[in-house]
């Protein structure tokens, strides 16, 4: 045995094992000395299937036959502790008893075959219901007993048990699914991030910048950050920031605007900003925002068109020049 | 188990079940790549976000879920970051004209180790230089001090110090009324508008300090 | 992006090229102080003796840009128009642009190109611009 488990006078603390504290006013405890299940549970003698042996001498009182005791061991801690424990090798009443066969009748007591089936029975399903208390599923009560009642019993438990393991399984599997989800909704939204202000090359020279919705600062300084890289990488002359797609624009981000221009003028392209709807035009000259500074321009194909005509009055573009 | 996380484990089974609060808590370690054994700058910020969408999946009541996830931020500034942030604070002399150089450099490379953007490291590495800046031409020596902040979202902190002159008529240069001969209004107010917080304290003869807050969008 | 700057005391001086009618500035690497004060001096001075017409500061090199600098680099551009020469300043990173329009940095005096071509470019339309400006011969446009 590499772990040494603990036996139950460990637990107790009756001081009821060889050489306890109490052995001379107690005597040894029958678990303690019982040799005959040494091993069951990995204990020594019975010290970790106390249980099923006779005359044991837990909290105080000395405890009866296995019928008779067996109700109180059910809610014992130490019991359901060497349960968990043991998990799929627990040995339980029913493969003890195979093991060993207490003398019927030593202590006094009538040896009924029935009641033992019957305690026998139900410490079965209690044995099962302890392990899935502790997230073990897979343990079964013995359904091939001759007792009908203790049939059902095991029969109802078992089919109880596999009925929440499969909802546990189907809840686990749903969590990770949730999860994935979670994670693609995650992956989606970067998506949408990136493409709700495309950056498109509409003309040799000419990016144009379609914003659409609210532009907050966070949104502003991703935007100035991709097209500043941009226009950098493709050296572009002319930016069209068009904001048909913003329908409301307030001092911030009428703000945001003019520093994104002033962003790219100070690189050396030209920027012009179209789209300007109606109410919006109305609203900056209400809340008395100057864009004087800004070129504007109806619209995108108006943009365009003079981003063309300039470059035309400056220099070759170089679609022509390549022809 | 490491002691932070089992505090962690315990806060979080305060709102969470045992099964669900060990479920975030694990997967949040194994999502943002956290080794308790040896937290790294930056682990408290990114745990955080991991166990927040676990918290958020887990928890139906949003105001359960920000009161439990102020918690867990509470504890990660205190458990996780809190010996980081003693790692990464730097005190910097600025004495001569090319420490202004140096200590920006000192700045990059500090935002780099944790991972800020490289916008972000610009940004601070500007603020960093204009007070450095201030410090050799109005005090002549001062120093800087560099330090992470492990707030949601993280951030940086810059302490300027001197012992020089102080500045006079402050309110006048931060509007912009002022102009030195030396550009100094510009430095102050640019620094400013840079960062996402400035305090600035000055006294005749007494020096200047000036802590500028920045954080990341 | 520079990983590291230059140490400005591993620098002497930044070099002015004369290329046509043209000076040309080229800073590729961080700049301390001094050396922005120096190339204030020796620009001033080349103009004078070279009789240029133009002025190019190409800043592809310079990763960070403070008030100082481009205060500067404004000044420059100033003493150079007194001079009758215009400058044309090309290469801003995009880092560079972002933080100088955050701290609301001035530098419209100064006309920007996206690279050393396009400012040759640049001054060539200025002059050719003023030019029929002086002579009157177009003022519609």
């Amino acid at each position: 045995m590499p772990d040494a488990m603990l036996n139950c006078w460990e637990s107790k603390k009756c001081g009821r094992e060889p050489g306890g504290a109490k052995i001379s006013e107690l005597g040894v405890c029958p678990a303690a000395s019982e040799v005959a299940i040494n091993g069951a549970n990995r204990g020594v003698n019975g010290g970790r299937a106390c249980w099923v042996v006779a005359g044991t001498f837990c909290g105080g009182k000395t405890q009866g036959t296995f019928a008779r005791k067996f109700a109180s061991c059910l809610l014992c801690d130490f019991y359901r502790r060497v349960v968990t424990e043991e998990g799929a090798k627990f040995e339980g009443a029913r493969e003890l008893r195979d093991r060993w066969k207490p003398a019927a009748g030593t202590e006094g007591e009538h040896h009924d075959s029935e009641v033992e089936e019957m305690v026998i029975g139900i410490s079965d399903a209690f044995d099962v219901l302890v392990r899935v208390a502790a997230g073990d599923y897979s343990a079964k009560a013995a359904e091939d007993v001759p007792n009908p009642i203790m049939q059902s019993l095991a029969r109802t438990v078992n089919e109880t048990v596999g009925r929440i393991s499969t909802s546990v399984d189907a809840l686990q599997t749903a969590n990770r699914e949730l999860d994935q989800k979670l994670e693609l909704i995650e992956r989606q939204r970067m998506m949408i991030h990136e493409l709700s202000t495309p950056i498109l090359q509409v003309w040799d020279n000419v990016l144009a910048l379609p914003v659409i919705g609210v532009v907050d600062s966070r949104r502003s300084a991703e935007i100035m950050e991709r097209l500043l890289t941009e226009i950098t990488s493709r050296q572009s002359r002319f930016v069209i920031l068009d904001i048909t797609g913003v329908e409301v624009v307030d001092t911030r981000t009428a703000d945001h605007f003019i520093k994104m221009v002033q962003a790219v003028q100070l690189l050396g392209s030209k920027c012009v900003i179209t789209g300007i709807r109606p109410a919006v035009a109305q609203t900056l000259v209400e809340i008395g925002v100057d864009l004087s500074a800004v070129a504007t321009l109806r619209n995108l194909r108006e943009g365009l068109r003079e981003c063309i005509r300039q470059m035309g009055a400056t220099a070759l573009p170089s679609a022509a020049a390549r022809g | 188990m490491t002691q932070p996380e089992s505090v962690l484990l315990d806060v979080l089974g305060r709102h969470l079940s045992a099964v669900s609060a060990r479920s975030v808590l694990t997967m949040g370690l194994a999502r943002a790549h956290v080794d308790m054994q040896r937290p790294q700058p930056g682990d408290g910020r990114r745990l955080l976000h991991q166990i927040e969408r676990g918290v958020r999946l887990y928890l139906a009541d949003r105001e359960a879920q920000d009161r439990c996830l102020r918690n867990v931020a509470h504890l990660l500034e205190s458990h996780v970051e809190g010996q980081v942030e003693q790692q990464s604070r730097v005190s910097l002399p600025v004495n001569t004209e090319w420490d202004i150089v140096t200590v920006r450099s000192a700045g990059r490379s500090l935002c780099q180790q944790i991972g800020f953007s490289a916008s972000f490291q610009v940004k601070v590495a500007t603020a960093i230089s204009e007070l450095a800046r201030n410090i050799v031409q109005y005090a002549g020596t001062g120093v800087i001090e560099l330090a992470t902040l492990a707030t949601n979202p993280p951030g940086i902190e810059i302490v300027a110090r001197d012992r020089g002159p102080g500045i006079p008529h402050l309110a006048t240069v931060l509007s912009g009324e002022y102009r030195s001969r030396t550009g100094m209004g510009m430095g102050l107010r640019g620094t400013r508008n840079l960062v996402d917080q400035f305090e600035i304290k000055t006294a005749a003869g007494q020096g200047t300090e000036v802590v500028v807050r920045a954080f990341l969008t | 992006m520079h990983s590291g700057e230059l140490h400005p005391q591993d620098v002497g001086r930044i070099p002015i090229i004369r290329l046509a009618d043209n000076l040309v500035v080229s800073i590729q690497f961080s700049l301390s102080d001094r050396l922005v004060a120096q190339l204030k001096d020796d620009v001033t001075h080349a103009i004078d003796s070279s009789g240029a017409l133009g002025l190019v500061i190409d800043v592809s090199g310079v990763d960070l840009m403070d008030s100082y600098i481009s205060r500067t680099i404004r000044d420059i551009a100033l003493v150079a128009r007194l001079m009758g020469v215009l400058t044309v300043i090309c290469g801003v990173s995009p880092l560079v642009a972002i933080t100088l329009v955050e701290m609301g940095v001035d530098l419209k005096v100064v006309r920007s190109a996206l690279n050393l071509d396009a400012a040759l470019e640049l001054l060539q339309d200025l002059r050719r611009e003023a030019a029929t400006r002086s002579t009157g011969q177009d003022t519609s446009a």
